[in-house]
């Protein structure tokens, strides 16, 4: 575990989950063994904030606090997050699955759209 | 920041009597043991003193001692070597699921090479149940192997009881004393062990350096081929210097037995009692009178353990988990899961093991890092509001 990532699980700046989300996902690994959730503020297609609770070991919680930072001031559409530029910005070449992690942060996007179009059907 | 060793059944520092007594063999006594020449009979004296101090330890002849370079060395020899030389009687062993893996993979081993292993099961504190022993025992049991006391629980066994069982169908008994010896007394002979393992960095003795009892009455192939040393059961040129040290943190452990018994009882009672008031919602596993006091297997709910275990190091305190891990899963433990504990609270599992050199004062400051890390870990965890709902439902 290099320096970057111990840094990033001991002083994780976005850890904890937003009040009256916009979305929100969890998601575990292959074998159950670490447990994440997403949660987002959206406003005007942008997402302002994003935060993440894990049950999981420091690379884990350093991919999210990562990957939250990562999401933060993006519009939706131009959320573009994947394994490669977590780990470069982690300074780690491992060949660990992180998939769970970034999948997690987009499912708590598709909850927002959902809940989106559910409003908007519910307008009309 | 102040440093808190707290993973003793991991290893000990080296006594400084130990060091005093290793230093003038390390500079002076360099001889081979095997050379005829004073230089190697000087060494070959110490050694020999050595194999006496230890053996008097335990009740035993010097010649039933064996060095050999660790515990997990000891172990391979004494399941291997057993098991080939005593092929004609039969190709079946008992062992637990808890073992070291040095046990478990000899075993392993013996099975790829036609031999037949029986897994024991333990209870939820990590006792084998004495039903399962006499069920699995067959005419052709040749060896049973037990460990004295689990380096993960500190769960004790009760080993003459299975010594007993195991003699009566005819099987030879080992166990792997590497927690034990130096927190028990042992007498092989009353207990009715007919091998036994021991490690000399557990006991604040070198690394590199342990032993095997074996008894007189029982036959062993070698598993490591060289000359004659160790009467020809274990071939490389004998380790003078550790086996000096060995002897010598035998010795101390056996004189100061008592008096670190108590202190360590007072200390693991102190902790347990500390812990619990201070963390809400931990298990303490095998909580249990009949253990070493030292070794305590604590489960954070809602806490990954090694989060926990980085969260502390990074605080100063050394702990380990009940698991070997890797970058992004946890392999749970196969002692933890062996009691019972489900796949979440296994890897929130971790092994805190006090040492005779531990203060109170040392304990109050771990205790303070220990809270603080846990409630941290627990603000952002995904798992923990939900586990602990569940677990007041349970109830």
């Amino acid at each position: 575990m290099n320096n970057t990532i111990l840094n990033l699980f001991n002083n994780p700046t976005n850890a904890g989950r937003i009040t009256k989300p916009s979305g929100i996902a969890d998601n575990a690994n292959f074998d159950n063994t670490a447990h994440v959730e997403f949660s987002i503020k959206v406003e005007n297609n942008e997402i302002v904030d994003a935060k993440f609770r894990a049950q999981a070991n420091p690379y884990i919680i350093a991919v999210c606090e990562t990957i939250a930072e990562m999401a933060k001031h993006k519009t939706l559409d131009m959320l573009m997050i994947d394994d490669i530029l977590v780990k470069t910005a982690l300074n780690d070449d491992s060949d660990v699955d992180i998939n769970f992690c970034i999948d997690c942060v987009k499912n708590a996007v598709s909850d927002y759209l959902e809940k989106l179009a559910k409003s908007n059907k519910q307008k009309a | 920041m102040n440093r808190i060793y707290l993973d003793n059944a991991s290893t000990t520092t080296l006594s400084a009597e130990v060091l005093n007594a290793m230093m003038p063999v390390l500079t002076d006594t360099f001889g081979n043991t095997s050379s005829i020449h004073s230089f190697g009979r000087d060494a070959a004296s110490l050694v020999d003193a050595s194999r006496d101090t230890i053996a008097n330890t335990i009740n035993a002849k010097s010649n039933e001692i064996y060095f050999t370079s660790s515990g997990s060395e000891a172990n391979s020899m004494a399941i291997i070597g057993i098991a080939m030389a005593n092929r004609t009687h039969g190709n079946h062993i008992i062992t637990s699921k808890i073992e070291h893996p040095s046990v478990l993979n000899a075993c392993k081993y013996l099975e790829q090479n036609g031999y037949d292993v029986t897994y024991l099961d333990v209870d939820k504190n990590g006792f084998i149940r004495f039903a399962d022993l006499i069920r699995y025992l067959k005419p052709t049991t040749i060896l049973v192997s037990i460990m004295s006391a689990n380096n993960e629980l500190g769960t004790i066994q009760n080993l003459k009881a299975i010594a007993q069982t195991a003699h009566e169908k005819g099987a030879i008994f080992h166990t792997d004393a590497v927690q034990l010896y130096g927190n028990m007394t042992f007498d092989v002979q009353d207990i009715g062990i007919d091998a036994m393992t021991i490690s000399s960095h557990k006991i604040y003795g070198p690394k590199g350096v342990g032993c095997l009892y074996l008894s007189n009455k029982v036959k062993i192939d070698p598993i490591i081929f060289g000359g004659n040393q160790e009467r020809g059961k274990r071939g490389g040129t004998t380790n003078t210097a550790g086996v000096v040290g060995f002897a010598k943190a035998c010795e101390i452990a056996y004189r100061d037995l008592r008096t670190n018994r108590h202190k360590l009882q007072e200390l693991s009672n102190y902790f347990t009692t500390k812990l619990s008031e201070m963390v809400e919602n931990i298990i303490i596993n095998a909580n249990v009178r009949q253990k070493v006091s030292h070794i305590i297997s604590v489960t954070f709910l809602g806490v990954d353990g090694e989060s926990l275990l980085t969260k502390l190091d990074l605080n100063g305190v050394a702990v380990s988990t009940g698991s070997a891990c890797t970058s992004n899963s946890l392999a749970v433990s196969h002692v933890i899961s062996a009691i019972g504990l489900n796949n979440d609270d296994a890897k929130s599992t971790i092994r805190f093991s006090l040492g005779k050199n531990n203060s109170f004062e040392e304990l109050d400051e771990a205790l303070n890092i220990i809270k603080k890390s846990v409630e941290e870990l627990r603000v952002y965890s995904s798992t923990y509001g939900a586990k602990t709902r569940k677990r007041k439902g349970d109830k």
